[in-house]
């Protein structure tokens, strides 16, 4: 676990010793995650060599500079949500820039914010509101690094109208060499941060993607990313404490619709033409599992309710109206919803109503996503059996169907999931449905073999995908190696890229992608 | 890291201690050889040397010097394309894209020789998804063409302002020209794409990657991946990293009713506040605004009558708004987005119509022409003085007016008459930033005249990045005060250049290396 002879030191040198740790105690929380746990991969297989905390972007190039001159891999790290935070071999040290936690600027008329990498999102759209804007906060939680989540997909609840993964503006980027690129209208010393995009060979198509380069490219320090306009409180409206808070806007600006749908493939239809009518700010097919996970004050409540719930939860669309301009929006787009409704035979979840109360806090929870732990309590650990394979909304409910469900299905069957027959996933429209991704979720206990059932799953849906020809689930590190060679080879164009521009491989090594295939 | 030699042109050889007669011979049979090796891939009639032909890709609209290519060829196939990019790196021969009838800024012209590849004639409209809202199209599709095609659909493109009739409609979604319609998702509106890398071997964007759009089932919608983003990476990068072949783009649906109102302004402060208000209700589609010089250009029947006698009576600003229903109430829709940008209005104190009433030949224009290109022979920007030079760059809005009295100034310092100057002022995302765009006509039989607009244009452009502008096409003169302030940024994407166009043979020289 030791660094080469002399790295400790200048890493205390340049940061001070309270910002450069390698006490096992604090080491050993960089060696798992609850994914990892599941999957049981490498879980706590690696503790870090040390963990540093810079203050500011001159920190993060110091720390890269030590490394490249003394050799040790490192790995920039966010809010730690995923797998390639934890180190796969032992002389790594993660830098963790928990003293990075600014806001550094909101420019409210031009609807942005420059934000460091341990700014959340809870932290952003608290600032956001106050000035009547909002981001899309990632599902994950609001918990989650608003930099790390933009960098690696900016998903989140209102994707419908804010769109997906096209967050970033300008930033300042650390490159594996210690130096400091500056993308978009950043770079311009003159221009400030409101663009993202840079003339001739555009850098920040290598910043982000369906996945980011998960740290494997050195470590952006601070970021612009994209605000919008926000027609509700200044506050976000909490009522009640947690576990029972609710949230409540006011109903001329923001309307919830629970929309029942006789099978499916209407609710697929109806997400068509939303998309078409360009009306809505959340679309989502919303499953059984996770509602009444995220309505239970308790795991005992959960399992008291399913086996009735997941018979009356079938084929609901969650659909969020809101009136960015005035009232009068709302109600034109709830016309044109009663519409859409009707045509394709769909009825309205009333207000009121016993299924109503498990799902009333669902437009609260697309605002500022605040339930997502809710969905370990039934279980232990969760995650999607496959998933993030954008493309149409056509296309997510044909894998689901075709391959996702059954592959699950296997699992359940051998007792490692808990058991569900809704074949309703989370399906979420983006940018008014011109595109689309699908999770089905899972849950499970800690427990090795549905670990593996879950890992051998979630691999499975790559070569399911493959075999038709279809759009495979979002592969990670090694997997781009399964997926690569169908795929046009761009794994190859992706190591060559990384080479490039870190040539020790020392950047997070394993990500993108690692340098060679995995064995067996 | 090595410095790589810039690519060959046709014929380049150390120099030897031969007779005169014997190395031009081994020129002409060294050129005959290659173009005998072109003519056995896209066929004898698909290849051309001749002078005049080559001569016209030598330059373009822009001040750019001029740089002759050895051949232009006209492939038929994306097989052809494969074949002639690694017979360009076997002969280290400079490889330079075209897809537009018209070319204006330089990205075409062929610094270091070599051959243009003209797609131009690649006109297909391979598909027309309207359940996803998307077009597969080839790189010589032009908007009047796709257009056509779309509204047969109940579709539309999505249009930038008045473009060229030969516009290539895939190379303008590359290269990132505004939209009209300032809604976010537009400033992307690329799905996936088909790439000839530069080694010649096919890559696929997105979900295309998994197979070719024959035998995929995929949509070919989902645009990210895979691994990095190369839609991002690709676009505006002028050729330099491969020949796109085909696109599958964005389309929306076609109003069925739509209401265009014309707002005038004096002032560009007002202007700007009234547009952010606008734009943060996210209501209504196109929204712009042209000055009086600009907008003269576009509505004059004569240039020597007309033209003068609208820029004397016409306002400052005009923004045109435009509020259009859908499928469904489409009278409701106009209603509640009239009503709310009404309120905008009154608030502000100004007075949308529907009409100029000092030019009422607007409404019916922009009616008719708001979605479809330029269809008269000679280009509005073009039609005051016979020529124009563009500079445009990204900005907040709010600094319009400062750039506005810069450019100013820095015409009336090189003795060009600021009325003269167009200006269009595009809002972008809703209003975070907007495309400025300054228009500068000129007589290009004017040899005095041309050099004063040649000093000019860099001195303004100079200027307008000193002051913040974010230029993001890195075109020509731009490509060297953008790269030459910025040596990290110049130096990564010369690494990533290296490392996917290892012989550097795609439009060698463009971006400064």
């Amino acid at each position: 676990m030791s660094l080469p002879k002399g790295a400790y030191q200048a890493l205390e040198n340049a940061l001070g010793p309270n910002n450069v740790c390698d006490d096992p105690g604090v080491t050993c929380a960089y060696s798992y995650m609850w994914l990892l746990y599941s999957t049981h991969a490498q879980s706590g297989r690696y503790r870090p060599a040390a963990v540093a905390l810079p203050k500011n972007t001159e920190d993060v190039q110091t720390i890269i500079k030590i490394a490249n001159r003394y050799k040790f891999n490192y790995i920039p790290v966010g809010t730690n949500l995923l797998p390639p935070t934890i180190p796969a071999r032992p002389d790594t040290v993660i830098i963790d820039p928990k003293r990075m936690n600014s806001i550094l600027k909101i420019d409210e008329k031009n609807m942005y914010a420059v934000v460091e990498p341990y700014v959340t999102y809870v932290q952003l759209q608290a600032e956001a509101m106050k000035r009547g804007l909002t981001i899309t906060v990632a599902e994950a939680g609001a918990q989650v690094s608003v930099v790390a989540n933009n960098m690696f997909q900016g998903m989140g609840g209102t994707g419908h109208k804010f769109g997906f993964n096209r967050g970033i503006l300008g930033c300042d980027w650390v490159l594996p060499t210690g130096e400091l690129l500056k993308i978009g209208s950043r770079s311009n010393a003159n221009a400030e941060w409101f663009w993202g995009d840079c003339a001739g060979l555009n850098l920040k198509g290598l910043l982000r993607a369906d996945s980011g380069h998960c740290g494997g490219l050195g470590m952006v320090t601070t970021m612009a990313v994209k605000l919008f306009p926000y027609p509700g409180p200044k506050v976000f409206p909490v009522k009640g404490t947690n576990p029972n808070f609710t949230a409540e806007f006011p109903k001329d600006r923001f309307r919830l619709n629970l929309i029942k749908f006789p099978e499916r493939k209407s609710l697929i239809d109806a997400m068509y033409e939303i998309g078409h009518a360009e009306i809505a700010s959340c679309v989502h097919e919303e499953p059984a599992g996770m509602i009444l996970s995220y309505a239970s004050p308790s795991v005992e409540y959960f399992w008291e309710k399913w086996p009735s719930f997941r018979k009356k939860w079938r084929n609901v669309l969650s659909v969020v109206l809101i009136g960015f301009s005035s009232h009068r929006q709302v109600e034109y787009e709830q016309m044109v919803l009663d519409a859409i409704v009707k045509e394709l035979g769909g009825e309205y979840i009333e207000e009121g109503s016993e299924l109503w109360e498990f799902a009333g806090d669902n437009l609260g929870e697309q605002l500022r996503c605040g339930f997502s732990n809710r969905l370990f309590r039934i279980a232990g650990d969760f995650f999607v059996i496959g998933g993030f394979s954008f493309d149409s909304i056509d296309q997510s409910y044909k894998m689901s169907e075709e391959y996702m469900w059954p592959i699950m299905e296997e699992g359940q069957k051998k007792g490692h999931f808990i058991e569900d027959d809704t074949h309703n996933d989370w399906l979420n429209s983006y940018q008014l449905g011109h595109y689309s991704e699908t999770e089905p979720l899972i849950y499970m206990e800690h427990d090795l073999e549905a670990g593996g059932s879950f890992i051998n799953g979630y691999i499975q849906t790559i070569t399911e995908a493959i075999k038709r020809k279809m759009m495979p689930t979002w592969p990670m590190g090694a997997m781009n190696y399964i997926a690569g060679p169908h795929m046009c080879n761009y794994h190859e164009l992706v190591l060559k890229i990384k080479k490039t521009l870190d040539p020790r491989l020392t950047s997070n090594p394993d990500y993108p992608l690692p340098s060679e295939p995995p064995k067996g | 890291m090595s410095e790589k030699t810039l690519a060959k042109v046709d014929y380049i050889k150390p120099l030897e201690d031969k007779p005169y007669a014997e190395m031009v011979s081994e020129k002409e049979s060294h050129h005959q050889e290659v173009r005998d090796k072109l003519a056995n891939i896209v066929g004898q009639e698909n290849v051309t040397d001749e002078l005049e032909v080559l001569t016209r890709y030598a330059q373009d609209q822009s001040f750019e010097s001029s740089g002759r290519p050895s051949f232009i060829v006209f492939p038929q196939n994306t097989k052809e394309v494969c074949s002639l990019v690694k017979y360009a790196n076997e002969m280290s021969l400079p490889v330079v894209p075209a897809s537009s009838g018209t070319h204006n800024y330089g990205s075409t012209i062929p610094r270091l020789g070599g051959i243009v590849v003209d797609l131009s004639g690649w006109k297909k409209v391979h598909k027309i998804d309207h359940r996803n809202r998307a077009t597969r199209i080839e790189p010589g599709v032009t908007y009047n063409q796709l257009q056509d095609e779309l509204e047969k659909e109940g579709l539309r493109a999505l249009t930038p302002l008045l473009p060229r009739k030969d516009q290539s409609v895939l190379t303008a979604h590359l290269e990132g020209h505004p939209m009209l319609i300032p809604e976010f998702n537009y400033s992307e509106p690329l799905y996936t794409a088909e790439i000839v890398m530069p080694k010649g071997e096919i890559f696929r964007t997105g979900a295309a990657a998994m197979a070719p759009p024959e035998t995929t089932n995929t949509d070919l919608i989902g645009p990210w991946g895979p691994g990095f983003d190369w839609n991002r990476l690709y676009t505006r990068s002028q050729g330099t990293l491969g020949i796109v072949t085909w696109a599958n783009i964005m389309a929306e649906p076609l109003p069925t009713k739509q209401k265009i109102y014309f707002t005038a302004f004096s002032n560009i402060d007002d202007l700007v506040s009234f547009t952010y208000q606008i734009q943060r209700k996210w209501i209504g589609y196109e929204c712009f605004t042209l000055n009086r010089s600009n907008l003269a250009m576009i509505l004059a029947d004569t240039m020597a009558n007309d033209y003068l006698e609208l820029k004397k009576v016409l306002p400052e600003y005009i923004l045109l708004f435009c509020i259009a229903g859908l499928k469904r109430f489409p009278e409701e829709r106009i209603a509640y987005q009239e009503a709310d940008f009404m309120e905008i209005a009154q608030e502000c104190g100004v007075n949308p119509q529907l009409t100029i009433l000092e030019a009422p030949q607007a409404a019916p224009f922009f009616e008719k022409h708001l979605r479809r290109c330029w269809d008269k022979e000679v280009y509005w920007k073009d039609a005051y003085k016979g020529a124009s030079a563009d500079i445009f760059f990204l900005t907040p809005m709010e600094k319009a007016q400062t750039f506005i009295t810069s450019f100013k100034e820095e015409a009336i310092n090189a003795n060009y008459s600021p009325d003269d100057i167009g200006i269009y002022l595009q809002p972008i995302e809703n209003g975070r930033v907007c495309h400025l765009e300054f228009t500068i006509p000129y007589n290009p039989e004017d040899t005095l005249e041309c050099d004063l607009i040649r000093k000019f244009y860099k001195s303004a452009s100079e200027r307008m990045y000193r002051l913040g502008a974010h230029f993001t096409r890195a075109y020509g003169m731009w490509s060297e005060m953008l790269y030459g302030r910025n040596a990290i940024h110049y130096q990564t994407a010369k690494m990533i250049k290296e490392t996917l166009d290892p012989n550097n043979i795609m439009n060698p020289g463009k971006l400064g290396f």
